[in-house]
């Protein structure tokens, strides 16, 4: 092996699987608020469309409050599978990755002018809206891509990022019979299978020799070459 | 008097001994107006996962009565109420915080002893609505 060093370049950029991810969140933050912006236009209620969304939390019902009672979603990415076909051992790998969409709702029981509503039916309605709407975001034909260009849209040399995007399944938590917390918290999984490659840095090969080579026909038709080096 | 007897004479006492670890409790039913009780109260922040032994975040609290006290009063024990249409059984105290909270009561645990004790849920008395 050759001593030192030979990557050319020092690694600053984030993997594929990181923006993707990121992406997710802000997609789901823009249109989440988006939507609420047109239901409030609409003279509706926008609090159905509002929620607080983060990214690779590892308790997000924590961030729950009885005061701040919104629908809480986390996206973190939980595995990549690379596929030999559609790679190469040079730069290019394609890669399958899952990205799961935690969609929490809250429930508080609350007095009601009939009655009152239970902490858990709160809790499974609000996640169940939240999830509808995460749904219908991701799988919207706007972003098909995850907002990435598609290779036809590149100008300046990069490759295209995202491939394809699909949720595959949808998963409710449901809480232990012998669980009795105070506060009622129900989430829904929703697994996003997205399509992507990765690069990494190309070997960069150093020229040997120069050869300036003209080609030129003779009326005869004969081929002639005149080959120079420096 | 047999000893068990006793035993849950002493109970019953020391549920009520507000100069012990007793608290003014108020019970309030589905229909009916607050019925003013005394008992222990318990409110935790933490719990344990019984899977991994690991303490976790999750509130759990709890309010212990005498049934006999109950039965003075003429109530039967509390229940979870998970009808719409009906008002939930709901407690209220103050804990050594200072501030008094009232939650529902979601479940019911009585021992032979002459001992319920309420497992509760958060509740808010007035109907919430976004900022």
């Amino acid at each position: 092996m050759a001593s030192g060093p030979q990557l050319q370049a020092l690694i600053d950029k984030r993997d594929n699987r990181e923006l993707i991810r990121d992406r997710i969140g802000q997609i789901l933050k823009l249109e989440l608020d988006g939507q609420a912006q047109r239901a409030q236009a609409l003279g509706l209620n926008p609090s159905l469309y509002e929620a607080r969304v983060f990214l690779e939390k590892s308790d997000a019902w924590s961030a729950f409050s009885e005061v701040l009672q919104v629908p809480i979603v986390n996206v973190w990415a939980e595995n990549a599978t690379f596929e030999r076909h559609g790679s190469n051992v040079i730069s290019r790998q394609k890669a399958s990755g899952t990205f799961h969409i935690d969609c929490y709702g809250f429930g508080v029981s609350e007095d009601t002018q009939l009655g009152h509503t239970p902490g858990d039916q709160m809790a499974l309605a609000m996640a169940e809206r939240t999830a509808r709407n995460v749904r219908n975001i991701l799988m919207s034909g706007y972003y098909t891509y995850l907002g990435f260009p598609q290779a036809a849209y590149i100008t300046d040399g990069s490759e295209q990022i995202v491939y394809g995007r699909f949720i595959s399944s949808l998963n409710v938590f449901q809480p232990g019979m012998a669980d009795h917390p105070t506060q009622r918290v129900i989430g829904i999984r929703l697994d996003l299978e997205v399509t992507y490659v990765e690069t990494s840095q190309e070997y960069q090969g150093v020229p040997l020799q120069g050869i300036d080579l003209a080609m030129t026909k003779a009326p005869t038709g004969e081929v002639l070459a005149r080959v120079s080096t420096p | 008097m047999g000893l068990m007897d006793e035993v849950a004479q002493v109970l019953r006492e020391e549920l009520n001994s507000l100069s012990g670890f007793a608290t003014s409790i108020s019970l309030t039913p589905p229909q009916g107006s607050p019925v003013a009780l005394k008992g222990f109260w318990n409110d935790i922040g933490l719990t344990i996962d019984p899977e991994t032994g690991v303490a976790v975040r999750g509130r759990r609290a709890s309010v212990a009565v005498p049934i006999k006290d109950l039965e003075a009063a003429n109530l039967p024990i509390p229940e979870n109420v998970a009808s719409n249409r009906e008002r939930p059984w709901l407690v209220t105290w103050t804990p050594t915080t200072g501030q008094a909270q009232t939650m529902k009561v979601v479940d019911a645990i009585p021992d032979k002893l002459g001992i319920v004790v309420l497992l509760l849920e958060s509740h808010r008395s007035t109907a919430w609505s976004p900022a």
